[in-house]
């Protein structure tokens, strides 16, 4: 009776290995560890440099400076608020120097001097 | 920007440039079918390879702050960074809870 089971044990075997031949699906009985699942994997580096954002991105972010990347497309009240508060100053007579024309600038000359 | 995400993004440019060579010494370490000596090669060289290259070296940093620790990976930012931006209404679908 043992006899009879092992032979059928053994023609399951050849038909699961005819059936895998077949499908093209691995025939692995014994269970042997052949780390396919390591080649299955996808290759996840190219996302990973993704992840901070570039220095385009950057410049992008920083809201003000928007409206002087894209043009006058782009509406930012904060920074027509901000230019508009900078008008006030400067038609009080408050406006922030042109460059060379501040208070460093004139020390430097007078040391050139 | 802090020197820890400069550093990260190093690591993350290394993992790119090692990925193919370290998936086959992986495979062929963890591959029962070859030679015990072959495999213990391959599992040499992985461990030869830079600490930085392992994709496990890599830490998700706060992409505003470059904060570590208490980063949403959803929004790549730190804890506090996320609170102003979501009271601030600039993250979409993110609400504060009342009830």
């Amino acid at each position: 009776m043992s006899g009879a089971a092992a032979t059928q044990a053994l023609r399951r075997l050849k038909v699961a290995e005819v059936s895998s031949k077949i499908f093209g699906n691995t025939f692995n009985p014994t269970g042997e560890r052949t780390g396919n699942y390591i080649l299955r994997q996808n290759f996840r580096g190219e996302n990973m440099v993704r992840y901070y954002p570039s220095q385009l991105d950057r410049n992008l972010i920083k809201v003000p400076r928007i409206s002087r990347l894209v043009g006058d497309k782009l509406y930012d009240i904060d920074e027509i608020d901000r230019l508009n508060a900078i008008d006030k100053r400067r038609a009080r007579g408050k406006g922030a120097p042109k460059k060379g024309e501040g208070k460093r600038a004139a020390m430097a000359k007078k040391k050139k001097k | 920007m802090r020197s820890r995400v400069f550093r990260d993004m190093n690591a993350r440019k290394a993992v790119v440039s090692k990925e193919l060579e370290r998936t086959i010494w992986r495979y062929m370490s963890r591959n029962t079918t070859l030679e015990p000596q072959i495999r213990m090669q391959a599992q040499l060289a992985l461990g030869r390879t830079p600490r930085e290259a392992s994709p496990s070296a890599i830490k998700n940093r706060c992409v505003v702050t470059g904060r570590g620790r208490g980063v949403f990976n959803d929004w790549k930012l730190c804890r506090f960074q996320f609170r102003l931006r979501a009271l601030n209404g600039d993250l979409p679908g993110v609400d504060k809870a009342s009830w």
